[in-house]
């Protein structure tokens, strides 16, 4: 695998190689090549910002009112991504962070957040933690660990069970994320392919570094 | 990541020269390395580390339904603790619990842990404003913030802001408000003493006054973390 991956729980692995350099969390940005953006979500879920726009904010607190610039013939739909909270008319920041606008009428606050909340979509790297019947528990970093049933694997079927040891590192994508369920993870798309996701093997290593980063 | 340091000196001069102004606050935030989010805030000498964890696992028993479970560990610098610091822990639970939008994470545990490093005087206020700079450094979803400042009533009726621990031994009421950022309303109120209704109506208006330095110090102190 001459690839880096990056996912959004912030844990990233590396091939082992002589000139890999550990970091810690609180050192810059690891030496990582070849990082490649694995997925495509709109602003809804995910906070990252995109380079070519103009930095439209200040710094803002929780409780703040945000005023809303909306420029577009149907005034009354905006978009609020991660840290904003709506009821009604209000729109009030919930986290500490920089005010970010997207043309027409995306608003987000862009905060350095360590700790990972699982999302709908995303790609994610796990450790497998416990084999509970047909079920692995993946630890993803979040709150509660994930499901991941031995049928979400390429090419797996009831008698050919895929080679999953606790301890092992899995790429795979949520399914299922919200606040009310407990998170789902698959290794394999909604065709059937896998796409680079499932077990890692070969060795490597995995850091974990703050969402910050993950979302450059 | 390098803990980013804010003084708010210049507009506080020290204790000796007016019992109305707040003692000069000092922060720092992300202090340690392994916690969500971590601050260390004084207040004059008095200084408190708190540390939040979350939201992450919570034990079977302590788990609500609907909302996060909100625990807050405190700890002394010397000596077990006992009853004195569990009120403390409950008193600083209920205040912060009210701030976090716990509804956005049910099943989940947010873990608070407070430390002495030196009291010298109306310390729970110091422990409030600590834990709330620690949660804005975590990123926990909050619905406003919250400010605490504390006031004394002498035998002469005077009232002192932030009183000292040889000011608090002399005091005839001792009171701690807790205030929330988008209003400025009172959400917490501590007192010990007597007192009357009209004092206490002035004491309330004069922390209030008070809290909105606080809240442009929390701002000034997250505007330098986050420009870096």
């Amino acid at each position: 695998m001459d690839q880096n991956i990056w996912s959004t729980n912030g844990r990233q692995i590396c091939e082992i190689s002589i000139n890999i350099i550990l970091t810690h969390s609180s050192s810059g940005v690891p030496a990582a090549e070849h990082c490649f953006d694995l997925h495509k979500t709109s602003l809804l879920q995910s906070s990252r910002y995109f380079r070519n726009m103009a930095e439209v904010g200040s710094v803002v607190l929780p409780g703040d009112q945000v005023r809303l610039m909306i420029n577009t013939e149907d005034s009354t739909r905006f978009v609020t991504g991660p840290g904003l909270r709506r009821d009604s008319d209000q729109v009030t920041v919930s986290k500490a962070g920089i005010l970010k606008y997207k043309e027409p009428n995306i608003y987000w606050v862009d905060s350095r957040q360590k700790r990972y909340i699982p999302t709908k979509g995303k790609n994610v790297i796990g450790i497998v933690t416990m084999k509970a019947g047909d079920v692995f528990r993946v630890d993803i970093g979040g709150s509660e660990q994930a499901s991941l049933s031995y049928l979400s694997f390429e090419g797996a079927t009831k008698r050919n069970r895929p080679d999953v040891k606790i301890g092992d590192l899995v790429f795979g994508r949520l399914l299922v994320a919200n606040k009310d369920m407990e998170p789902e993870l698959v290794c394999i798309s909604s065709n059937g392919r896998s796409n680079g996701m499932g077990v890692i093997r070969d060795g490597g290593f995995m850091f974990t570094v703050p969402l910050n980063l993950i979302r450059k | 990541m390098p803990a980013h340091r804010s003084t708010m000196g210049s507009k506080f001069r020290t204790r000796s020269s007016s019992p109305m102004e707040l003692r000069p606050m000092l922060s720092e935030v992300s202090v340690l390395s392994r916690s969500d989010g971590s601050a260390s805030f004084s207040q004059g000498d008095c200084c408190a580390l708190a540390a939040v964890y979350g939201p992450g696992e919570v034990k079977v028993a302590k788990e609500l339904s609907d909302k996060a479970s909100v625990e807050v560990v405190f700890k002394m610098k010397v000596g077990l603790p006992g009853c004195k610091e569990k009120i403390q822990e409950r008193i600083l639970r209920n205040t912060c619990e009210t701030a976090i939008a716990a509804t956005l994470y049910p099943r989940t545990a947010i873990d608070i842990v407070i430390q002495e490093m030196h009291n010298s005087g109306s310390f729970l206020a110091t422990c409030i404003n600590c834990v709330c700079m620690a949660m804005l450094d975590a990123c926990v979803d909050m619905k406003y913030l919250v400010a605490a400042v504390t006031c004394g009533l002498n035998s002469e009726g005077e009232l002192i802001l932030d009183p000292t621990l040889e000011q608090e031994s002399d005091l005839t009421a001792l009171m701690i408000f807790a205030y929330e950022s988008s209003n400025f309303e009172v959400i917490a109120t501590y007192t010990t003493g007597s007192f009357t209704s009209d004092q206490f109506q002035i004491c309330l208006i004069h922390c209030r006054e008070a809290s909105k330095h606080i809240f442009q110090f929390f701002r000034d102190t997250m505007a330098r973390k986050l420009s870096k």
